[in-house]
């Protein structure tokens, strides 16, 4: 079978099982998966601690070897050289070289990635703002906060500029300025054509930004598919009206009654709490 | 060759990082500066005896450091998970291994290179004149180090941390008794024990080769073929410890699952 140009992941029956050699267990990690990721989407990893998420993702960049089954990434083995020079992953903990600063490190991932020196130093500046650790550039990575190192492990995905961005729980460990900064980076990537695979147990925080979702849980897929189609309540609808008066909202509720339609939620709609939240400290 | 530079550039800062090298330097500066405290019994001999000294503990503290910062070359991108960054960007297994070996060779050259340093301060301090040939014993001692290293950088690709060490160090004292593992094999009874033992030295690298102490310490003419001799065997010996390095990173690839 040839894989169509416009595929970006595909796998086929991916098995992963960890043998413990010592206690003779072993553990299914993932079992029969079979992807499809288009180029050019958002695409999203969903389910509990320990549902296989971060299994699948190293699998599909090739740094776990499936126990059966096949992942190929733009038609071709991920282990390959020209698949690593066009994917970038976020790992779930930042792991850095502590005794780098932020300019080292990058400059250091440049140049694994084969960036020229000029091209280097510009993207550096670029992708140093994006993630706001401008002003903390020349401090070593050890002395970081866990949220400055998940944005340095950030800026090192964004600085090669990789066809396919693979990000283990994004937002893990961020605060919800910089979680919503990070969405709309990411939005920014698709919209420059870039193709996102992303996990989260979070569900919020995957739910307005995937085209499509992926549950899983204990290694097996529960439901796939678009992610509005998903979520959409098919049976029911909302209003949501402005202006709204004691006898307006009777007179609709009569109607809706009349016809024989049920009402299972009536009230002021609430803001969620990140809103809120932003709204509060003046960020939005 | 970015890429190697890459890695070159990483282990070099990190070694620089490490106390270790600059502990190591201290204990050579008190060592050699101490050393002709220990002089007064041969006066005459005292030359020698600085120079004796002084290399045979440089020589010691560079193995002993290099088998230290050696030992987990490789393993600590596993326990520290760095290694994620090398296996999702586009560099192989040759540049890694050939970047970290370069890395490594470079900081402990210039350990090396301070510590001799120090010799010859200290050297001409006292006697106001250096030895002659004492290039010789320069380039000899370096060469021994790039062989341990290649050494530790393969163990670096099969085993973790102290297992490393072991093999290092014993790979370190078979190699400076050569002369004596090549009398007990003719000493021993059995054939086979005989061709056991053939076959490990044929392994183990042969420092003996790089005797040049005993020459230089005495002002002796050394035999004018062990530079040719020294300088082809580490050559071959690193170039065939590095291939099989590559070859094991490249096949624990497939075992290492960070
Ligand atoms: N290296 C490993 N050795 C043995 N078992 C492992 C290993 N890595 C993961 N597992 C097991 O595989 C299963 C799936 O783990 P995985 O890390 O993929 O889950 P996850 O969905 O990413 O969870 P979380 O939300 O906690 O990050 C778990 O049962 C875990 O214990
Ligand atoms: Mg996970």
């Amino acid at each position: 079978m040839v894989d169509m140009p416009d595929i970006a992941i595909k796998t086929d029956k991916l098995t992963k099982i960890y043998k413990n050699f010592l206690s003779r267990k072993s553990i299914v990690a993932i079992k029969d998966l079979d992807i499809q990721v288009q180029t050019g989407e958002i695409f999203g990893l969903l389910g509990p601690n320990g549902s296989g998420k971060t299994t699948t993702l190293k699998a599909i960049l090739g740094l776990v070897h499936p126990t059966k089954g096949s992942v190929r990434v733009f038609s071709k083995d991920p282990r390959s050289m020209d698949v690593k020079s066009k994917i970038g992953f976020l790992t779930e903990e930042s792991y850095l070289y502590r005794f780098l600063n932020a300019d080292e490190t990058l400059h250091f991932v440049g140049r694994l990635a084969g960036i020229k020196k000029k091209k280097r130093v510009e993207r550096i500046e670029e992708v140093l703002g994006q993630v706001g650790l401008l002003d903390a550039r020349k401090r070593r990575s050890k002395e970081y906060s866990k949220g400055m190192a998940r944005r340095l492990s950030l800026a090192q995905v964004l600085l090669k500029d990789p066809e396919l961005i693979v990000l283990d729980e994004p937002t893990l460990g961020l605060d919800p300025v910089c979680s919503r900064e990070i969405k709309e980076l990411i939005i920014g990537l698709k919209k420059r054509g870039k193709t996102i695979v992303l996990s989260s147990h979070l569900l919020s925080e995957i739910e307005n930004i995937c085209d499509r979702l992926l549950i899983l849980n204990n290694g097996v897929v529960i439901k796939a598919g678009n992610a509005d189609e998903l979520l959409e309540m098919k049976t029911k609808y909302q209003f949501v009206f402005d202006s709204a008066t004691p006898e307006m909202n009777k007179a609709i509720k009569e109607a809706i009654t009349n016809k024989g339609g049920k009402i299972v939620f009536e009230g002021h709609p609430k803001k969620n709490l990140d809103d809120f939240f932003l709204e509060t400290i003046g960020k939005k | 060759m970015r890429k190697l530079l890459a890695i070159v550039i990483l282990t070099f800062k990190e070694e620089m990082h490490s106390k270790l090298l600059f502990i190591s330097l201290f204990i050579a500066l008190v060592c050699v500066g101490s050393s002709k405290l220990f002089t007064s019994i041969t006066p005459g001999a005292e030359k020698a005896f600085v120079t004796d000294i002084s290399f045979t503990l440089i020589g010691w503290i560079v193995s002993i450091c290099t088998i230290v910062v050696v030992s987990d070359i490789i393993y600590k991108e596993v326990t520290n998970r760095t290694i994620f960054i090398l296996r999702t960007n586009p560099v192989n297994s040759l540049q890694i291994i050939l970047g970290k070996y370069l890395g490594l060779a470079f900081s402990l050259g210039l350990a090396l290179l301070i510590m001799e340093l120090i010799y010859l301060g200290v050297f001409y301090y006292y006697f106001r004149t250096v030895m002659n040939d004492i290039g010789v014993l320069f380039l000899f001692t370096y060469i021994k180090v790039l062989i341990i290293v290649s050494i530790g950088v393969l163990g670096a690709t099969i085993f973790s941390r102290i297992t490393n060490v072991l093999f290092c160090v014993s790979i370190l004292i078979m190699g400076n008794l050569t002369e004596q593992i090549h009398q007990i094999a003719e000493r021993a009874q059995s054939d086979f024990s005989k061709q056991i033992i053939e076959w490990s030295m044929k392994v183990i690298p042969d420092f003996s080769k790089y005797r040049v102490l005993e020459y230089v310490a005495v002002e002796v003419d050394y035999p004018r073929n062990m530079i040719v001799d020294g300088v082809i065997y580490g050559s071959i010996y690193i170039f065939i410890t590095l291939f099989l390095a590559v070859l094991a990173y490249r096949l624990n690839d497939r075992l290492m699952e960070p």
